[in-house]
């Protein structure tokens, strides 16, 4: 197990972070308190033992001081209260530096002219002098004893006084201190003199060298003006003062304990040894006997060896510790990591797609992983099978796209592509353009000819869109090449569609239609507009008209609806314009409308009318407009433009055939209409033509059948030379117009006058020739009249 | 030519060698006390050689309150001392007659000082306290003060040490600036424990430290204790400029004398005769000025210590600056 790896970073590395660093706080409070803690306990001990250990001392030292003290006063009170003679003061002076060990010397000195009167100095003194007792008379010209410390400190201030120490011999040999007791004259309290005992400080020495403060501690002494007694540093005995030391080392908190020992006062302070430089405590308690003070030193490094020892192993276990947590940590997020990096690796190969492969069964993994194991293994699952649907979905897809996109192929078949669609001829120009929202769509156009001069173009719009749409499409324009010949009349057509389409409409579709059917001759346009958008008309001189006329409903609605037909005349270079609600209703990206305003200003500006050039300017807009947006429906554009003719048609005989149904006399209108466009007949020809041929086929209608079957009317016409020949055929009862009697009374109110009589005289005015002829059933009328 | 290279090359050895056999005056000086940095410029003469340039060869006592100097004179144990001005112009009366060949001190450095508890705050305040005067040569100086100040007070003669001021036996005590007065801050007493009244400060400005000797020896001697004169303020100045060279050669010296030495109190003895001995942007010299003569005189004749004022004269024979 690769326990080193740093790979782990993510989770291995934050946990060890946080953990490691709460618990290395943690661990170093406890340090710091534990060391705080100790340190306190540890210091109170040593001040205790310190302060012990000082004034054991200092009551030692005393105890010895005191009891040489007793020695001088023991004498005064002798000296006080009994006159010595010479010989018995030096035989107790002997006898005291004998019998007490540690004296060196004693000294019993006069005031001037005190012992002897005659003698101004008196001061005998016995001393040890090797084995033996010397003796000397110290006082002398040159030695004036009375201005000397030991006696004039006591005399000036009544009291007995330790001097300060002192070398026995200039400088060498042993340490020295006096204790110096005045004594008086009982009398009056006068000063007699001055007893004085040497006391060598040796024993001093020993004793305080003996304290043993660890290994580097060590106590000192110093006297009552601060000068070093005892110390360790040879040097600083009676050379310097503790407060030499202070100024010397530039110490100025030594000079202020200074200062507080020689006041008498013990404390326990911090305290860095100028002998040895290590940082401790100094412990001082006073010798109150001799105004001295005693010092202790305790260096840190040794009074808290053990506590830095104990640190110094509470931080290498903390350090152990910490180590060990971090292996331990990086263990466990190893193990947890493992298997997460795994099931990752896994992840990933299944992202990019296999989704086969193997997902471990991690039984020895935490339930967590494990779970997380068995989700993996379910989404794989998952996964393969919305794939396979998917698969399964797409592939559907494809072939219903496939399929529609032949279906838009056959319904681009449908409708007719080829443009200019009719190169040869001259008077008519045709463009139309269908682009379906979708693969197929529910919009239609269609353009045909009838006959040689009549042709019928058609624009529709099927509700919905999409395949049910482009099917009613089909439909739709079946049946209108179906039903549409050059005998029925426009509106006759859509009513036949209508019906058809009715059949059978269980989903309520309907189509929107306009059928136009143009005579080339004439210029007429007949018309039927089945709900469908009102066309535009560009006249030549630029003005632009709307065909404002419905004919009735969508079809496809209401089976046996009957529709009406309109009608316009085109003149030269006048242009149709056919379109459906895709145009008007397309919808830009903020679902704005393009509206009947904006095609009507369009068609307003456009000069030029070739059909293809308006076709496209109107298509163009309508993408200009849509932008970005999706279209929203199948947008339709048809353009026709008609020419006139440059030859008149020939002089051929004309047919009609009628049926005997007054509805039929529309059908004789456009005929006659169409007559005068061909050989170019005279408006007031035309008009009297239509008046005899009404009256004519009127007549023939409502009299001349007595069953209510169908019959046939014909009507021939030829027209050369400006003689127009018309013949009637019916077979209907014998009938002679020329029998028919002038009516009588010309003048008379038009209700008065008897049927027939009035119609059949303006006949007679108008025509030139009438003739009669019977031929087996049929009645044949023959009307002659020169142009 | 290579001839006389040689002969001139001989003749310089010869000087020079002659130089050296050359005897060297022998003279015995006495400092007026125990070895302290007081006495650092003839120290350092003595070591550096300085003496020996100027053709003496000098034995430096050791002085003390053992050996007053004019009884040594007297005794013919030494050949020159230093002692106070005041004291040598006083000599006469003793039997000596004392020249002056070198005034090193220039201003007084005499204080009396009182602790600031036993309440004395001005001059005034003296009267009636115990005043400590050293038994010494010079006590007429602060005698001549009390005195001058019409200050009556007990006068107590001290001896040896400044214990008995410290432990409050006297009020107030005499005390040379430069020694004892430091002495008692190392003692452990503050400065702003002490008030002070520097005689300086009230018309008492005698110089002190001069070098004499017999009017007679220096008759004799004249050359020599100039040249002992020159050396010695040769040596000082170079004291001077080594300060912690000379301080560790004074130490050197007292601890030979077994007496307490510690540096700081060198030091500032040290500093303090630099202080006394060369006066604002005055080189180091030893002239002895007439009106320092006179005033001097005129407070011994005051003092009755002496019954006439000497000779200027006879009695300056320092070298003018």
């Amino acid at each position: 197990m690769k326990l080193f790896t740093i790979r782990n970073k993510g989770i291995t590395f934050k946990y060890s972070i946080s953990i490691l660093s709460a618990t290395i706080i943690v661990f170093c409070l406890f340090l710091v308190y534990n060391y705080n803690i100790s340190k306190k306990i540890l210091l109170e001990n040593v001040e205790k033992n310190a302060k012990n250990l000082t004034v054991s001392k200092v009551n030692e030292i005393e105890g010895v001081l005191k009891a040489d003290q007793k020695i001088p006063e023991t004498q005064k009170s002798i000296l006080q209260n009994f006159n010595l003679s010479t010989i018995e003061l030096f035989k107790l002076m002997k006898m005291t530096v004998e019998t007490n060990h540690e004296l060196f010397g004693n000294c019993i000195a006069y005031e001037p002219y005190s012992f002897y009167k005659d003698s101004l100095y008196f001061s005998p003194y016995y001393f040890k002098s090797g084995d033996s007792i010397d003796y000397e008379n110290l006082g002398n010209e040159n030695y004036q004893y009375f201005f000397w410390d030991w006696y004039q400190i006591p005399k000036e201030l009544n009291r007995a006084f330790w001097s300060e120490p002192y070398y026995n011999e200039g400088g060498g040999g042993v340490i020295m201190c006096s204790y110096s007791v005045p004594f008086y004259y009982n009398e009056d309290g006068k000063l007699k003199g001055v007893v004085t005992v040497d006391i060598s400080l040796k024993w001093l020495e020993k004793i305080i060298s003996e304290i043993k403060i660890y290994e580097t501690g060590y106590a000192f002494l110093i006297s009552g003006n601060g000068t070093i007694i005892t110390h360790p540093l040879e040097k600083f005995v009676l050379n310097e003062t503790i407060f030499s030391i202070a100024e010397e080392n530039n110490i100025p908190n030594l000079r202020e304990i200074g200062r507080d020992m020689i006041g008498g006062n013990s404390d326990f302070v911090e305290y860095t040894s100028v002998m040895t430089k290590e940082d401790g405590w100094l412990f001082y308690a006073p010798m109150k006997s001799t105004g001295w003070s005693m010092g202790v030193f305790i260096p840190n490094n040794e009074l808290f060896a053990d506590l830095y020892s104990l640190n110094h192993k509470l931080l290498i276990m903390g350090v152990l510790g910490v180590l060990l947590l971090l292996f331990l940590i990086i263990f466990i997020s190893h193990k947890l990591t493992n298997p997460l990096k795994r099931l990752a690796k896994i992840t990933q190969t299944i992202g990019v797609g296999n989704f086969n492969v193997e997902i471990p069964f991690l039984s020895n993994s935490s339930k967590e992983i494990a779970q997380l194991g068995n989700s993996i293994t379910k989404m794989q699952k998952e996964l393969r099978n919305y794939i396979k649907n998917l698969k399964d979905t797409t592939a559907a897809k494809e072939k219903i796209e496939s399929e529609l996109k032949i279906a838009h192929d056959i319904q681009q078949g449908i409708i007719p592509k080829i443009f200019p669609p009719f190169p040869e001829r001259e008077d008519i120009d045709l463009y139309a353009v269908l682009n379906p929202a979708r693969d197929v769509g529910g919009d239609l156009y269609d353009f045909f000819f009838l006959d040689d001069y009549r042709i019928c173009f058609t624009v529709g719009d099927v509700s919905g869109k999409g395949v049910p749409a482009s099917l009613f499409m089909a439909i739709t324009r079946t049946l209108l090449r179906a039903k549409t010949n050059k005998d029925v009349s426009v509106n006759k057509i859509v009513e036949e569609i209508n019906n058809d389409l009715c059949q059978g409409n269980e989903n309520s579709m309907f189509v929107t239609l306009f059928i136009g059917i143009l005579n080339a001759k004439t210029g007429i346009v007949e018309f039927c507009n089945a709900g469908h958008n009102y066309p535009y008309i560009l006249r030549n001189n630029n003005k632009l008209e709307c065909v404002k006329e419905t004919h009735g409903t969508p079809v496809g609605i209401f089976e046996n609806m009957k529709y009406k037909s309109g009608k316009f005349k085109l003149s030269k270079n006048d242009t149709v314009v056919l379109y459906t609600d895709g145009v008007t209703e397309a919808m830009d990206i903020e679902n704005n409308l393009y509206t009947d305003e904006r095609l009507l200003k369009l068609l307003t500006d456009i000069k030029d009318h070739n059909t293809e050039k308006i076709t496209n300017t109107i298509i163009d807009d309508v993408k200009d407009f849509v932008g970005e947006a999706d279209p929203s429906d199948d947008i339709t554009i048809l353009a026709l433009t008609y020419f006139l003719k440059k030859n008149i048609t020939e002089n051929i005989k004309k047919t009609l055939k009628l049926v005997n149904d007054i509805s039929e006399l529309d059908k004789l209108v456009s005929f006659i209409e169409e007559m005068a466009g061909d050989w170019k007949i005279q408006d007031k020809d035309v008009f009297n033509i239509n008046l005899v041929l009404e009256e004519i086929i009127s007549n023939i209608i409502f009299y001349a059948f007595e069953d209510d079957s169908e019959h046939e009317i014909i009507v021939e016409v030829d027209y050369h030379e400006n003689n127009l020949e018309i013949m009637i055929e019916e077979d209907g009862k014998a009938f002679n117009i020329l029998d028919v009697p002038a009516p009588d009374h010309l003048k008379a109110d038009v209700e008065d006058r008897k049927i027939g009589g009035l119609g059949i005289h303006f006949v007679k005015k108008i025509m030139d020739k009438i003739e009669y002829k019977r031929i087996g059933d049929k009645n044949q009328t023959f009307l002659y009249k020169k142009l | 030519m290579f001839f006389r290279i040689i002969l001139v090359f001989a003749i310089s050895i010869i000087f020079s060698v002659s130089g050296i056999t050359q005897e060297l005056t022998k003279l015995r000086y006495l400092p007026h006390w125990l070895p302290q940095a007081q006495f650092a410029g003839y120290y350092i003469a003595l070591e550096k050689g300085i003496y020996e340039k100027y053709g003496l060869d000098i034995e430096i006592q050791t002085g003390g309150p053992i050996c007053p100097s004019i009884s040594e004179l007297k005794k013919n144990k030494c050949d020159i001392v230093s002692m106070f001005l005041s004291g040598a112009i006083k000599s006469e009366n003793k039997g000596v007659k004392l020249v002056d060949f070198c005034q090193l001190s220039k201003r007084s450095a005499l204080m009396f000082i009182s602790k600031k508890k036993s309440g004395i705050t001005k001059l005034e305040d003296l009267n009636g306290k115990k005043i400590g005067i050293w038994r010494s040569d010079f006590q007429e100086l602060p005698r001549g003060f009390l005195k001058k100040y019409n200050i009556d007070a007990t006068i107590v003669p001290i001896t040896s040490t400044v214990n008995l001021f410290y432990y409050d036996g006297v009020d107030v005590l005499c005390v040379m600036w430069y020694n004892e007065y430091h002495q008692l801050l190392n003692f452990g007493i503050n400065v702003d424990e002490l008030d002070v009244f520097f005689f300086t400060d009230y018309g008492l400005n005698f110089p002190e430290d001069g070098i004499f000797c017999t009017e007679e020896f220096y008759k004799n001697n004249e050359k020599a204790c100039q040249n002992f004169a020159k050396a010695t303020l040769e040596g000082w100045e170079y004291a001077f400029e080594h300060k912690d060279e000379s301080i560790a050669l004074v130490i050197k010296y007292m601890q030979e004398a077994n007496v307490p030495a510690n540096i700081p109190h060198q030091k500032w003895m040290f500093n303090r005769m630099h202080d006394v001995f060369i006066l604002g942007n005055d080189k180091l010299n030893g002239e002895l000025l007439e009106e320092d003569f006179l005033k001097t005189a005129k407070i011994l004749l005051e003092c009755g210590k002496i019954n006439s004022i000497p000779d200027f004269d006879d009695f300056n024979k320092t070298l003018q600056k």
